[in-house]
């Protein structure tokens, strides 16, 4: 099999070590993505999803024990690329306006690129190709005010601006919290098909379940620094693993053919989209 | 007659821009919240959802039209004060309103500036805490708490001030599943004790919770009514880029493939509309 393109083994990490202000963030956590892969990482806030988010590009590096090897490099070496590994893993984060860096559009895209030597009409194809990946016309874009950006619209350029950089993997930290529904829609829309037409392996990282249950391949649960389950999607968000033990809950489908399996109607309790349960309901109780 | 407690009349809002050009974030709302009710407001992101909260407790005065709070408008500086010990608001990131090393102290030191005497300011704190379920991180530092305990405290800090009206600003957007569920109890707990609730969310299952529900779009009023009217509206609420409560979406579903049942707008509902033949024939 493949080396995966993140394995992240018996990782731990303390923020403040040494001092009484010390938080054991991570205390045993394992990883994995492999080529080709969504996978979303979730728990409760508070479990070191972002923490775990910041070891993946090496923003974080193992200061005590543990392994993070990300696309055949050693974090913690000193000879790791360190530049190389943060171009070749976007992290897209919550709050674009922290990852906003100019006043327009266009030059907010081009900041990345333009860091690594690219000018020019190199840099400007690069931008467009960036802003086609995420559905934002060139034209109509490129002179925009950042500021005066709509939410969705914001997280698209922030997305764009870590696309640039032609990255491998895209590393998603709640970055359709706080959108409304179609704004979530957009963006799992262009995740969609980041992986399947670039092939990029994908990060997910969010507090909804229904979203989480339509998009990834596999899930893993970080519960109190350590990781509790991870697996197939639908053996994680279903019946079996009690996730209320971790803070989670199954997402609302599963929770409905919970509660109507409960009260003694016979049906399949696998479903974690709406579809699913709509499907399974409709089996048990057709006319 | 259920007695208004805040009017919006005609309300209209821009805000200035750096470059010196207006960005209309509320064109001509007209609504009324009336004691006691619970409200939720939808709407997609810049509709003004945030905007109009803030213009409820005069954070952000009127350019044209008129809100007043039990009668008083907000432009009137002299009732200010008043006017935000009536209507309070929790934001999506309660970190940044707390100034207190413990639990508690926080929650006094609303009603403690008010100049509320001790054994009523206790009695304010313990009762706040013990609504918010924090009763036992009362010596804890607000920054230790959890995001879920946070998004509380700032509520119990909240009522301490014995509001008559409470408005959350997507307090419930960056909590985890289960710390959201205990928020939407709490709201529902805390209206049945008579409070008036405004709650802004991007979640169409926290808008069923509500007896209202408020639709805006491009600053207007889109959609005004209960929420089985409100998302009645499919076609309306898909064109401004919002959907319907899983458990409608779920039961409409069904109903398209045949299945005799009206569509409902929670899971309780949905649950007992399913299973009612069912036990209909077993009883």
């Amino acid at each position: 099999m493949a080396e995966p393109l993140i394995a992240i083994t018996a990782l731990r990490h303390a923020y403040l070590p040494g001092t009484p202000m010390r938080t054991d963030a991570l205390k045993e956590v394992d990883f994995r993505l492999h080529e080709g892969e969504i996978v979303a990482l979730v728990g409760p806030s508070g479990a070191g999803k972002s923490t775990l988010a910041h070891h993946m590009n090496a923003l974080l590096r193992p200061e005590m024990t543990g392994h993070v090897r990300v696309l055949g490099q050693d974090t913690a070496s000193r000879t790791c690329d360190v530049r190389l590994l943060r171009r070749q893993v976007g992290l897209v984060f919550q709050h674009p306006h922290q990852q906003m860096l100019e006043q327009l559009v266009g030059d907010d895209i081009a900041h990345g690129p333009a860091q690594l030597g690219l000018e020019g009409t190199a840099l400007r194809e690069r931008v467009r190709e960036a802003m086609d990946a995420v559905g934002l016309p060139f034209a109509q874009y490129v002179d925009r005010q950042t500021f005066a950006l709509s939410g969705g619209e914001m997280r698209r350029v922030a997305l764009a601006g870590v696309l640039a950089l032609r990255p491998r993997v895209l590393v998603m930290d709640e970055a359709t919290t706080g959108l409304d529904p179609a704004g979530k829609a957009q963006v799992m829309d262009v995740v969609r098909r980041l992986h399947a037409e670039l092939g990029l392996g994908i990060v997910i990282i969010s507090n909804d379940m229904d979203e989480v249950a339509g998009i990834a391949d596999r899930v893993t649960v970080l519960f109190e620094g350590r990781t509790v389950a991870a697996g197939p999607t639908h053996e994680i968000l279903g019946p079996d693993l009690a996730l209320s033990d971790y803070g989670l809950l199954r997402p609302t489908a599963g929770q409905i053919v919970d509660r109507l399996a409960d009260r003694g109607l016979d049906l399949d309790r696998s479903a974690v989209t709406l579809a699913e349960a709509e499907e399974a309901v409709w089996q048990a109780i057709r006319p | 007659m259920p007695r208004p407690l805040i009017e919006i009349e005609n309300l209209s809002f821009a805000y200035e821009t750096q470059g010196g050009d207006a960005v209309q974030a509320l064109s001509n709302v007209s609504a009324t919240v009336n004691e006691g009710v619970y409200l939720a407001i939808l709407g997609p992101n810049g509709s003004g959802k945030s905007t109009l909260a803030k213009c409820l407790n005069g954070l952000l005065l009127p350019n044209e039209g008129q809100v007043r709070v039990m009668g008083l408008d907000t432009r009137d500086r002299a009732r200010l004060l008043r006017i935000r010990s009536l209507v309070a608001m929790a934001f999506q990131n309660p970190d940044n309103q707390f100034v207190a090393t413990t639990v508690e102290e926080e929650v006094a030191f609303g009603p403690e500036n008010l100049g509320i005497s001790h054994p009523e300011l206790e009695q304010r704190v313990r009762s706040a805490l013990a609504d918010t379920g924090l009763a036992h991180r009362a010596q804890d530092n607000p920054r230790l708490l959890s995001a879920g305990e946070k998004a509380r405290l700032a509520v119990a800090s909240l009522l301490a001030m014995q509001p008559r009206c409470l408005v959350l600003d997507e307090s419930t957007a960056m909590l985890d599943p289960v710390s959201r569920v205990r928020m939407r109890e709490l709201l529902t707990r805390l209206h049945r004790q008579g409070l008036t609730i405004v709650l802004i969310t991007h979640y169409m299952d926290e808008a069923a919770d509500a007896e209202q529900v408020l639709v805006l779009h491009q600053g207007r009023v889109a959609l005004q009514g209960s929420p089985d009217e409100v998302f009645a509206r499919e076609a309306r609420l898909r064109e401004i880029g919002l959907s319907g409560p899983p458990a409608r979406l779920l039961s409409s579903g069904l109903a398209r493939r045949g299945l005799p049942i009206q569509p409902v707008l929670t899971v309780d509902d949905l649950v007992a509309t399913l299973l009612a033949p069912n036990e209909a024939s077993h009883g």
